[in-house]
C-alpha cells in the first residue's frame, strides 16, 4: 500500500467532513459503542412504512 | 378490532426486524425509522456510562444529523428492567424539549413475546405472520435470516487452501509488471468484476490469487471502488465476500475493505463493521468506512459523488493508459518483437 493517498482516498475525505459535526460532546477516555446502521432502499423502506403504518 | 389490528402490526414489525438487520437481534436496542431515514442497532448497556453513551450516539444521528419523522423503539433481551430503562430513557431524551421525532410503537420482546410500552399490552408473535413475512422476502430473493450478528464473522471465515496454491505466482507475476502490464491487469479487473454482476459466478482459485495479488495497488483499488455503487453493492459485496473467505491470511485485508465499502453502500451497517473486524492492520481506506459508520453518513450520497472522482480518476486511467502505451510502443520498437508478453495471462475469470 502507497503511503500517498490515492486519488479516490482524497475524494471520500474531502466527502467524510460534510457531514454535521457531534454536537455534544464526546468522552474520548470512552471507547464508542458500534451502531449498526441501516438504509433501506427506497422499495423497501416503502414497505416497512406500509407495515407500520396499519 | 382494534386490537387485533395493533397486534397484527407489531408482529409484522418484529417479524420485519430480523430482515431489515440481516440476523436475530439479542440483548439490543433497535430504532425504525418510518419514512425514512436510518435503522439502527446498539447493544443495550451494562452501566451507566454506557446508557449515557447510548443515549448520546442516538440522539445525535436521530436529532441533529438525521433527523427522523418517526421512530420505533424495539429492545430485545431476556432482562425487562434493562430493556424498559433503555426505552424509556432513549424516548424522554429525543423528545426532551419538544421537537423530536414522534415515537412509537415502543417495544420490549422477550423471545416470541412482545409488551408494548406505551399502551400496556402484549402478545406473542404470531407464527402465521412471521412466516408470511419470510415467504415475501423470499420471494423478492432474499435469505431468511437464521443467526445472530456474532454468525455475521463465522460466515467470512473458509478455506484458503485452494487459492494459496496460486498466491505466490500471482504476486510474483505483479512484482514484474512494468506500467503497461499494470494498465492491462487493471482492465482485467474491471472486466471481471463487470463479468461478476453478470452471471454471478464466483471465480475460479487462480483469478482469485490474481485479484488478491493487484488489489494491492492503489490504482486497482480505485478502479474496483468505483464500479461499485448503491444499486450493484449487493452483488460486489458478495464478491468481495467470497475473496475475504478464500483469501489466505496475509492478502485479507484488501477485500476485507472492498467488503466493508460495499456493505456500507448495500446500507449494512453490522456487515461493514464486520469486515472492518477482519482487517489485521491500519488502512485508509478501511479509516474512511468506519467514520461513514460512525457518522451514519448515507450511502445514497455516493452515488452523487462517485461519479465525479470518478471521471476524474478515469481521465487520470487513460492519461496513464496513453503514456504506458507509449512506452509500450518505444520499448517494443528499441527491443525487438516479444516483449509485449510482458503482460497478463489471458486466464479468464468465472468459473
Amino acid at each position: 500500500m502507497n503511503s500517498t493517498p490515492s486519488r479516490l482516498e482524497q475524494h471520500l475525505a474531502r466527502l467524510l467532513p460534510t457531514t454535521p459535526p457531534p454536537t455534544v460532546g464526546r468522552n474520548p477516555l470512552q471507547p464508542r459503542a458500534k451502531v449498526d446502521f441501516v438504509y433501506l432502499t427506497g422499495a423497501d423502506q416503502d414497505r416497512l412504512d406500509d407495515t407500520v403504518r396499519q | 378490532m382494534t386490537d387485533t389490528r395493533t397486534i397484527r402490526s407489531h408482529d409484522e414489525l418484529i417479524s420485519y426486524i430480523r430482515h431489515l438487520m440481516g440476523f436475530h437481534p439479542e440483548s439490543s436496542l433497535v430504532c425504525v425509522s418510518v419514512g425514512g431515514g436510518p435503522h439502527s442497532r446498539i447493544d443495550l448497556p451494562h452501566s451507566p456510562e454506557g446508557m449515557e453513551q447510548l443515549l448520546q450516539q442516538l440522539s445525535d444521528v436521530y436529532l441533529h444529523r438525521h433527523p427522523v419523522r418517526r421512530l420505533a423503539l424495539v429492545a430485545y433481551g431476556e432482562k425487562g428492567y434493562d430493556c424498559l430503562e433503555a426505552l424509556t430513557s432513549l424516548s424522554a431524551t429525543l423528545n426532551y424539549g419538544g421537537g423530536g421525532p414522534e415515537i412509537g410503537p415502543m417495544l420490549w420482546v422477550k423471545g416470541d413475546q412482545w409488551y408494548d410500552v406505551l399502551n400496556d399490552s402484549r402478545g406473542t408473535v404470531d407464527p402465521v405472520v412471521r412466516d408470511r413475512v419470510d415467504a415475501e422476502f423470499a420471494l423478492m430473493g432474499r435469505a431468511i435470516p437464521t443467526g445472530r450478528r456474532e454468525d455475521l464473522a463465522a460466515a467470512m471465515q473458509g478455506d484458503p487452501s485452494g487459492v494459496a496454491e496460486h498466491l505466490v505466482a500471482a504476486e510474483a507475476r505483479v512484482l514484474d509488471m512494468d506500467t503497461s502490464a499494470n494498465v492491462a491487469e487493471v482492465r482485467w479487473l474491471r472486466s471481471c468484476l463487470d463479468g461478476f454482476l453478470e452471471t454471478g459466478k464466483y471465480l475460479e482459485d487462480d483469478a482469485a490469487a490474481r485479484v488478491l495479488a493487484i488489489i494491492h495497488d492503489s490504482g486497482a483499488r480505485d478502479a474496483a471502488v468505483f464500479r461499485m455503487s448503491r444499486e450493484n453493492a449487493p452483488a460486489f459485496s458478495d464478491f468481495w465476500q467470497d475473496l475475504v473467505r478464500r483469501a489466505p491470511e496475509e492478502v485479507r485485508d484488501s477485500p476485507a475493505t472492498m467488503l466493508a465499502l460495499s456493505s456500507f453502500l448495500d446500507g449494512k451497517g453490522a456487515k461493514a463493521w464486520t469486515a472492518l473486524d477482519q482487517m489485521t492492520e491500519g488502512d485508509r481506506l478501511a479509516d474512511m468506512v468506519a467514520t461513514a459508520l460512525e457518522q451514519a453518513i448515507d450511502p445514497a450520497v455516493w452515488d452523487k459523488a462517485a461519479p465525479v472522482a470518478a471521471q476524474a480518476l478515469m481521465q487520470h486511467a487513460a492519461l496513464r493508459d496513453t503514456t504506458a502505451h507509449e512506452r509500450s510502443s518505444h520499448d517494443h520498437r528499441r527491443r525487438g518483437p516479444g516483449i509485449e508478453e510482458t503482460g497478463p495471462a489471458s486466464s479468464a475469470p468465472g468459473r
